[in-house]
């Protein structure tokens, strides 16, 4: 990847993009595969960066789409608020907008939803210059076409996102992990299954074949993570450890750290419900992996040690007809599979339309293994829509207001 | 050509009996829950299998033929509300409850399913669907999806969008397109968020996702009378500054009370300028600690009654005061319009002022009923249409209404929708690029622009800036209203 273009303003973001013939928004770079994007240019949200609003008590912030996650979280915590959704690669510095393009939430998903489910509102910066101002700053907003919901999981192939906002929630006072032990893979599904459905209220629940465990987290004032955990522990006697605080905390820490992996391991993401993660498991005996399932039974993660058997994972997801994305690993990992989509690609047919309803000039890379019709060029007119043509690529680009309300404070 | 020509070829697809062209069945379908606005459809089918749905959705792409999907018809914001001499796809047969996982928590449902029967079916496994819109008993998922639906717990579980995990539908493309799946943790652009909410301008849901959550154990209801609504309003800031996370938190003034009380017999605090309503829910354990701090902040904020419910019974009754005022509200006013605009939670009071002004100002009455967890207003304007210029007076102020939201940063919309009421409201809370880019996606959707037309986006012209005299549809005899 050539280096990155850093803008320092939202005029001069507009002003790069509506320019470059082709661009990949970047943020710090954590989850460098997502990116890679072969001749476009990286830009880079580096200079977007600092919080704009945070109001406590709306439950709501607005930040610039570089800003660190990890700085937002620090603020939050001031007032005891949080991200439930708790992204992987805070620690490593990953920023807002990369979080969103990712789509990659964290074990918090399970009490009250992922990224999708916080994101209120996106200014947004189109291929030509435009600026789009998605969604909401309100908890609650039902006018126009959710678009933000439609940007997480986008990989920065729908435009650039440069300003967000999002709903936070109060931090629960404590939080208690609860190490399961099962004989086996049936027995954990199970159990997994009847925590998840509990009355517990369970925050996180995880299993590690390889640990012969679920994790089960739980959240909420002390005495009462305290009580439900000898409810856990009562219900399955003799198999339940409680974890000590730091112990969790590296537990939790190491797997939202994929810095801790080798430089040569790779990490797969799989949506899987859990009927499909025995199927998974199956198919997999043979390949040399470590499989994980996390979100209480909703994703599945493949750790290899190196690029060896992507191909073969490739091949076999395919025929689960399961889709599939490497989040992490060497950049060799992207010359075995061709993209990071692997497996059977999103089947939502309606991607490529609304990749031309969105960036009719294809200043944005195409997503990974869906490829543009052969022969053909950026829209033309084909979209009654479409502001511009083939061949007047651009043109639409030379509008660019002066003042904009906020001005980033980071550099 | 006449009628029955026009309609060659989708007669076909329907047996006897579930394709209807004779007034009675037209008349019926003519307006749904934003009753101001009616509109004759050419025909109205009744399909029962997904098969007939997109061959009906393709009969009419091929024609040029719009249609409007619909489920029960609740729509506050005349969403489906018919296209004169278009087809209305009537899914209430489409009713079946597919598959219910329990142990991944999701239910694959047809459109025409009632909202609260995901729950009832869930239940056995202790689990249940937590979007609840007040019209829950009746509401269909469709039309959740279409809407994106709230209800009173928005704050904490958010909107329908929230809860579908994935939708198979036929867009008006034609095309059939399965979007998201039964994941929570889903791959590449979230489509199926983007359809959610997309009020039937992308095509027609014919199968959905749903996420389900496990019951809560328990649930803690508190009644708080307040001598005036800042004080009822201020009681909510105090909770959520206190770091609880209530299930639900609502608030009705004077006037809603008083049709509640008059049409329920809620048994609210007497001389109440506002009740408030909190409600605490999860495990016991949970509960039994908030609640010990929920009663200490709420003694604090000084209502002059306040009672907790002693069981389920006296739960419900709390709430059924609550979940009745807007039908009550009939009892005061012969006609009322329903606004659902969102402010900033902390402008509340201030936005409750400037409405009461309003009110005085027009000498239209307001009944004030809300979501005050997530500043979702719920203004009813009371007005009587047989008396000449008071409709248009209480639409006048409902724009104002509308305005004074947008101007406090919130929204023209918490879950109703856009649909028909609001499309003039759209372009003052979106510029004119985010409209057009809008409009690319339903193109990209709907490349004929069939699927329930005329929603949402503002006309062609100009949009209106006061809404008085005739709407511009009403003067292109459109549709009518009475």
């Amino acid at each position: 990847m050539s280096e990155p273009v850093v803008p320092s303003s939202l005029d001069e973001l507009r002003r790069v993009v509506a320019e470059a013939p082709s661009v990949i928004p970047v943020g710090n770079l954590t989850k460098p595969l997502l990116s890679a994007a072969g001749g476009a240019t990286p830009v880079s949200l580096r200079g977007l960066s600092g919080l704009i609003e945070y109001e406590p008590s709306e439950f709501t912030f607005t930040a610039w789409a570089g800003t660190r996650v990890s700085e937002i979280a620090a603020k939050l915590a001031e007032r005891q608020q949080y991200l439930p959704f708790d992204p992987p690669m805070v620690d490593a510095g990953c920023t807002l907008g990369g979080v969103v393009a990712s789509g990659i939430s964290g074990p918090g998903r399970v009490r009250y939803g992922g990224i999708r489910d916080f994101l209120l509102g996106v200014r947004l910066v189109g291929g030509g210059g435009e600026l789009w101002t998605v969604g909401g700053k309100v908890v609650k907003n039902a006018a126009g076409f959710d678009v933000p919901k439609l940007l997480v999981g986008s990989l920065g192939r729908l435009g650039v996102m440069a300003e967000l906002t999002f709903k936070v929630f109060p931090d629960p006072p404590s939080r208690r992990t609860l190490r399961v032990t099962c004989r086996d893979t049936d027995e954990a599904l199970v159990r997994l299954a009847e925590a998840a459905r509990s009355r517990w209220e369970i925050e996180a629940a995880e299993y590690r074949p390889g640990d012969g465990a679920i994790d089960l987290r739980l959240a909420g004032p002390v005495p009462v993570v305290e009580t439900l955990g000898r409810c856990v522990i009562a219900r399955w006697p003799g198999d339940v450890r409680v974890l000590e605080p730091a112990e969790a905390d590296r537990r939790w820490r190491a797997d939202a750290d994929w810095t801790r992996l080798s430089a040569e391991t790779v990490l797969v993401k799989v949506p899987v419900t859990i009927e499909r993660f025995r199927s998974l498991a199956a198919a997999f005996d043979d390949v040399r992996c470590e499989l994980r399932l996390g979100g209480a039974g909703t994703v599945a993660w493949i750790v290899l040690e190196d690029v060896g058997p992507l191909a073969v994972v490739d091949r076999r997801l395919k025929s689960l007809s399961l889709p599939a994305m490497t989040v992490y690993g060497p950049p060799a990992a992207l010359e075995v599979t061709g993209g990071v989509w692997i497996g059977r690609p999103p089947g939502d047919g309606v991607l490529p339309a609304i990749r031309d309803a969105i960036d009719p000039g294809r200043t944005f890379p195409p997503f990974p293994g869906i490829a543009d019709p052969a022969g053909s060029e950026a829209v033309d007119g084909a979209d009654p829509g479409a502001t511009r043509k083939a061949g007047a690529r651009k043109a639409g680009a030379t509008k660019v207001p002066g003042a904009t309300t906020h001005e980033p404070s980071g550099g | 050509m006449s009628s029955a020509d026009r309609l060659l070829g989708l007669r076909e697809i329907y047996p006897a009996g579930r394709f209807c062209r004779d007034e009675a069945y037209r008349a019926a379908f003519e307006s749904d829950g934003l009753t101001a606005f009616r509109a004759k459809p050419l025909a109205v089918v009744i399909p029962e299998t997904a098969d007939e749905v997109i061959a009906t959705v393709r009969w009419c792409r091929d024609r040029g033929v719009p249609f409007v999907a619909r489920g029960s018809g609740t729509s506050l914001s005349g969403g489906s509300l018919p296209i004169a001499d278009g087809i209305v796809i009537t899914l209430n047969r489409m009713n079946r409850i597919l598959k219910l996982d329990p142990d991944q928590r999701t239910a694959l449902v047809e459109p025409g399913v009632i909202n609260l029967a995901v729950s009832a079916a869930a239940s056995e496994h202790g689990l249940y669907y937590a979007p609840d819109p007040s019209s829950q008993t009746i509401c269909t998922i469709g039309g959740n999806v279409a809407f994106n639906s709230g209800g009173a717990h928005c704050l904490k579980y958010g909107m329908t969008a929230n809860h579908v995990l994935g939708v198979k539908a036929v867009l008006g493309s034609g095309d059939v397109v399965e979007l998201g799946g039964e994941s929570l943790e889903p791959m590449g652009p979230d489509t199926t968020g983007l359809f959610c909410g997309s009020e039937g301008l992308f095509g027609v849901a014919l199968e959905v996702t749903l996420r389900l959550l496990p019951k809560p154990e328990t649930f803690h209801t508190v009644l708080a009378g307040y001598r005036s609504l800042e004080a009822a309003g201020d009681a909510v800031s105090a909770v959520v500054d206190s770091g609880l996370l209530p299930g639900a938190m609502e608030i009705m003034d004077a006037l809603a009370i008083q049709a509640a009380e008059a049409a329920v017999a809620c048994g609210y605090p007497e001389g109440a300028a506002a009740v408030l309503i909190v409600e605490l829910e999860g495990p016991r354990e949970k509960v039994a600690f908030e609640q010990e701090q929920l009663r200490q902040i709420l003694e604090r904020t000084e209502p002059f009654a306040s009672r907790v419910a002693a069981d389920d019974a006296d739960r419900m009754g709390i709430w059924k005061g609550r979940k009745s005022a807007f039908s009550a509200v009939g009892r005061l006013s012969p006609d009322f319009i329903v606004q659902d605009g969102v402010v900033p939670r902390k402008r509340l009071g201030e936005a409750l002022r400037r409405i009461e002004e309003l009110s005085r100002d027009s000498g239209i009455r307001v009944a004030n009923v809300f979501h005050a967890g997530d500043g979702n207003l719920h203004p009813l304007i009371m007005y009587d249409g047989n008396v000449d210029g008071e409709f248009e007076r209480a639409e006048t102020l409902a724009g104002k209404i509308l305005r004074l939201c947008i101007e406090m940063g919130g929204s023209i919309t918490g879950e109703h929708g856009v649909g028909m009421e609001k499309r003039e409201y759209l372009p003052e809370m979106f510029d004119v690029p985010t409209i057009e880019l809008m409009r690319r996606l339903r193109l990209a959707h709907d490349p004929a622009s069939v699927a329930n037309p005329g929603k949402m986006f503002p006309g062609n012209e100009a949009p209106a800036l006061s809404r008085s005299g005739l709407h511009p549809l009403e003067q292109a005899g459109v549709i009518s209203r009475e």
